[in-house]
């Protein structure tokens, strides 16, 4: 039986303070920096230049993705916003920038779940976006190309 | 000119002023509504609540003129005032300048404004009268005899002068209490303003009286009528009471069985509090975090916490004291009774001749329900206040869980909510008194059928939306994300976000402008081509420009050609046309597009093209944000809003769209 790798509750994370100080894509390009001023991560700083490609194929179990490089199955939960991502990565727009995936997930959370309370609501959702980007890269879900 | 003088003249500037903008504030409001944008439409609550204030102020600074707090208050007021400057030095210290101006102006406000008529007794029993009145019968039919009885607590000797609302005015001497009589010979609304003056002591109140206009019924029948009359005007000074529950904001009672229940309460929430003091300060002992820096934070919620557990009730009674004060000014405006009469009397008479005039017992019923709805709203609104602060210290231990801090806030703006809409109702009533009382009969019955909403559904939507701005304002909802004092407030402050709706129905310049696109259909044996409107447009241009298209299909005997063709979803042959090259038999059908089809499709593109828009905004909006917060940390961010993002994304639908 193959081993399955689990994708974590990146908000679980956060609030169990688990969250490592760096998160890099499989190549070794630093993505993302939790505990440093947001706009140090590069995925956030190079959000308008770096697209992003689907690396993965579906399985049976809906949950249970295989990375096409690699042959790897990871367990992503059942979750709205990651869903949305990869989805739109992968059926309707590849080689979408990363500002137009995030876009696309706080373009269908505000349109279900209705505006943001304030700027600091929407910039904790927004960042947590990234942060849930940033790890399905990690994890090579999705394949950043850099312009 | 005196000090005094010049004072009551900047006050009178201040207190114009105040309405002047509250208009204007109302104005913006209106036309953020109609322009749908979002930051103007924030300032018609703020004008409605700052009209209301305003109405109340004069009322309100004679009464806090004249009362002496009990010390509790006045230690309360001191520790207020002082906190603010404590708070106020420290942030100046950490270099927040401009949270540190606010708090020392509020500190000025607190300890200054408020607490000056607190501690000047001297202007108490130098200046003031307190003066209550009340007529009897308030409402009735002209010719109306009403008794004014007055009463001036503590003066000895005085002279009352009555202007009587009609014209007349009365003058007498008399002890601290007097009663006159005086008739209203002509319907209409009259407000009775009392001034006392007693040395050189002055006071005044007012109250209201309505007179009706009396019905033209002939011998004997009248007798009859007056005689009926009487007995429900009766009954419509009775039922004046009840409709106090629509707007009172109650006091909580110190003492008792409720105020029991609340200590035991209290107490087993500090076991809890308690509990999560020793559990926070265990778990940042052993965090990878800064521990200095996470028991700062820790200890600034906890100190913040422990406070409003003990002061809750008291501060409580403080605020529904000033909201009383607020409905007290707007009431005298209303008056419920001869509404409820009307109400009354039509239910009476739906039971009682419902069955000949059927219209007459619908109307009954509806009246019976919007009453009985108006009600019920106005008991549960009453049981949701005394709830929420007497489960309020359980509440406040459940803000510092981030599980249950949501629970914690939707519980404080549910109580503040229908705390604050007292002061809507009674504003409300007041004006639709005035309303009912210019209409006549049609207006008395469109307005008791709408009670419910107007007297408590709006303004409970109106307290609901007050209290998440007063707590938006005042930071309980929102954490402020920590900003680089070096980099101030970054011009894109002033960043124009597009609003979705813009976009909707038109051709927008930043969505994909609508195009026409000609797609060639290849189905087996047929040649479709197909010229159809993609992108945003108005929806009756995208009907009147419906696609159009041909289907041709080639056959070498012809025979094949008379079977029916291929059409595409949603269009519909409009005609046909037949070519013969050789053997070839080439047939051509001209397609077109149906209107439901168009319509549909129209929709949506411009919900795409929508969609697109408010991702664009969303993006832009963040930019703006990283240009402004340059110091903030993701970790920071999203810890701080961890319970509101949960709840927001357990609302969101969940689709299979990997």
């Amino acid at each position: 039986m193959e081993q399955i790798i689990e994708f974590p509750d990146v908000l679980e994370l956060v609030e169990k303070r688990e969250l490592p100080r760096e998160i890099y894509a499989p190549d070794g390009t630093l993505l993302f920096l939790p505990y440093e001023p947001a706009i140090e991560s590069p995925l956030i700083a190079n959000r308008k230049k770096w697209r992003l490609f689907a690396n993965y194929s579906l399985t049976d179990d809906y949950e249970v993705v295989r990375i096409n490089t690699t042959g790897q199955l990871i367990r992503i939960k059942e979750d709205p916003d990651i869903d949305e991502m990869m989805g739109y990565v992968r059926k309707e727009h590849p080689g979408a920038t990363v500002e137009e995936v995030i876009s696309f997930a706080l373009e269908s959370t505000v349109e279900q779940t209705g505006e943001f309370k304030d700027d600091d609501e929407f910039g904790a959702y927004a960042l947590t976006l990234y942060l849930m980007l940033a790890y399905l890269i990690h994890y090579g879900v999705l394949i950043l190309v850099k312009d | 000119m005196d000090v005094y003088t010049i004072i009551n003249d900047l006050l009178d500037y201040a207190y114009w002023g105040a309405l002047i903008f509250s208009i204007a504030a109302i104005f913006a409001g209106i036309l953020g509504v109609a322009l749908g944008n979002q930051r103007l439409r924030k300032f018609l609550i703020s004008g409605i609540l700052a009209i209301i204030i305003w109405a109340a102020i004069p009322t309100l600074a004679s009464n806090l003129l004249k009362t002496q707090a009990p010390s509790s208050v006045e230690f309360f007021v001191i520790a207020l005032g002082a906190f603010a400057f404590i708070y106020g030095v420290y942030n100046f210290a950490a270099g927040n300048y401009s949270k540190a101006a606010w708090l020392a102006v509020a500190g000025i406000i607190v300890v200054g404004v408020f607490s000056l008529p607190f501690f000047n007794t001297s202007y108490n029993t130098s200046y003031q009268v307190t003066v209550t009145a009340s007529v009897n019968p308030q409402i009735g039919f002209a010719p109306l005899t009403t008794t004014l009885t007055i009463n001036a607590p503590g003066v000895n000797s005085a002279t009352y002068c009555i202007n009587w609302g009609d014209g007349s005015t009365s003058t007498i001497s008399g002890g601290s209490s007097v009663t006159v009589s005086h008739t209203y010979n002509n319907a209409g609304g009259y407000g009775v303003i009392i001034t006392v003056k007693s040395g050189n002591s002055t006071g005044e109140t007012f109250v209201a009286v309505n007179v009706l206009s009396p019905p033209n019924i002939p011998w004997p029948f009248n007798a009859i009528v007056e005689g009926i009359e009487s007995g429900l005007l009766g009954i419509a000074n009775f039922l004046n009471a009840p409709f106090d529950f629509f707007w009172t904001v109650p006091q909580f009672p110190t003492s008792g069985q409720l105020w029991n229940l609340y200590e035991i309460i209290l107490s087993v929430s500090f076991g809890a509090f308690g509990l999560f003091v020793v559990l926070n300060v265990f778990s940042n002992a052993v965090s990878d975090e800064d521990v200095g820096a996470a028991l700062v934070k820790g200890f600034k919620e906890v100190v913040l916490v422990a406070l409003a557990m003990l002061v809750v009730p008291y501060l409580y009674n403080i605020i529904a004291s000033f909201l009383d004060q607020v409905v007290d000014a707007l009431i005298p405006f209303a008056n419920p009774g001869a509404l409820l009469l009307g109400a009354v009397t039509i239910i009476g008479a739906g039971f009682g001749a419902g069955y000949f005039v059927p219209e007459l017992a619908d109307l009954g019923a509806a009246l019976s329900i919007a009453l009985l709805i108006a009600t019920a709203l106005s008991i549960i609104r009453m049981i949701v206040i005394y709830a929420g602060i007497l489960l309020s210290p359980v509440f406040l231990v459940f803000s510092l869980f981030p599980a249950t801090k949501g629970i914690s806030r939707v519980a404080l703006e549910l109580t503040m909510g229908f705390i604050l809409a007292g002061p809507f109702s009674a504003a409300i009533f007041a004006v639709l008194s005035i309303m009912a009382g210019q209409w006549g009969l049609a207006g008395n019955l469109g307005l008791e059928v709408a009670s419910p909403f107007l007297l408590q559904v709006i303004p409970d939507l109106l307290g609901f939306g007050a209290a998440k701005g007063l707590m938006g304002g005042f930071g309980i909802t929102a954490p402020k994300v920590r900003q680089n004092s070096s980099t101030g407030q970054g011009s894109s402050e002033n960043q124009k976000v597009t609003t979705v709706p813009g976009s909707i129905g038109r051709t927008s310049s930043s969505a994909d402008t609508q195009q026409s696109q000609v797609v060639t259909v290849p189905v087996r044996g047929h040649e479709v081509k197909l010229n159809q409107q993609y992108g945003p447009m108005g929806i009756i241009g995208r009907v009147r420009n419906r696609g159009t298209g041909t289907v041709t299909r080639e056959d070498i005997a012809g025979d094949d050609l008379e079977r029916k063709p291929y059409v595409p979803r949603g269009y519909k042959i409009t005609g046909e046309k037949d070519e013969v090259a050789g053997l070839v038999h080439r047939r051509e059908w001209q397609i077109k597009e149906t209107r439901l089809h168009a319509l549909g499709s129209g929709l949506k593109e411009n919900y795409k093209a929508a969609a697109k828009e408010l991702g664009k905004s969303l993006s832009v909006r963040f930019d703006a944000l990283m240009e402004k917060y340059t110091g903030v940390k993701p970790i920071e961010a999203i810890r701080r809003e961890v319970g509101d993002m949960k709840l927001r994304r357990a609302n969101k639908t969940h689709k299979k769209t990997r």
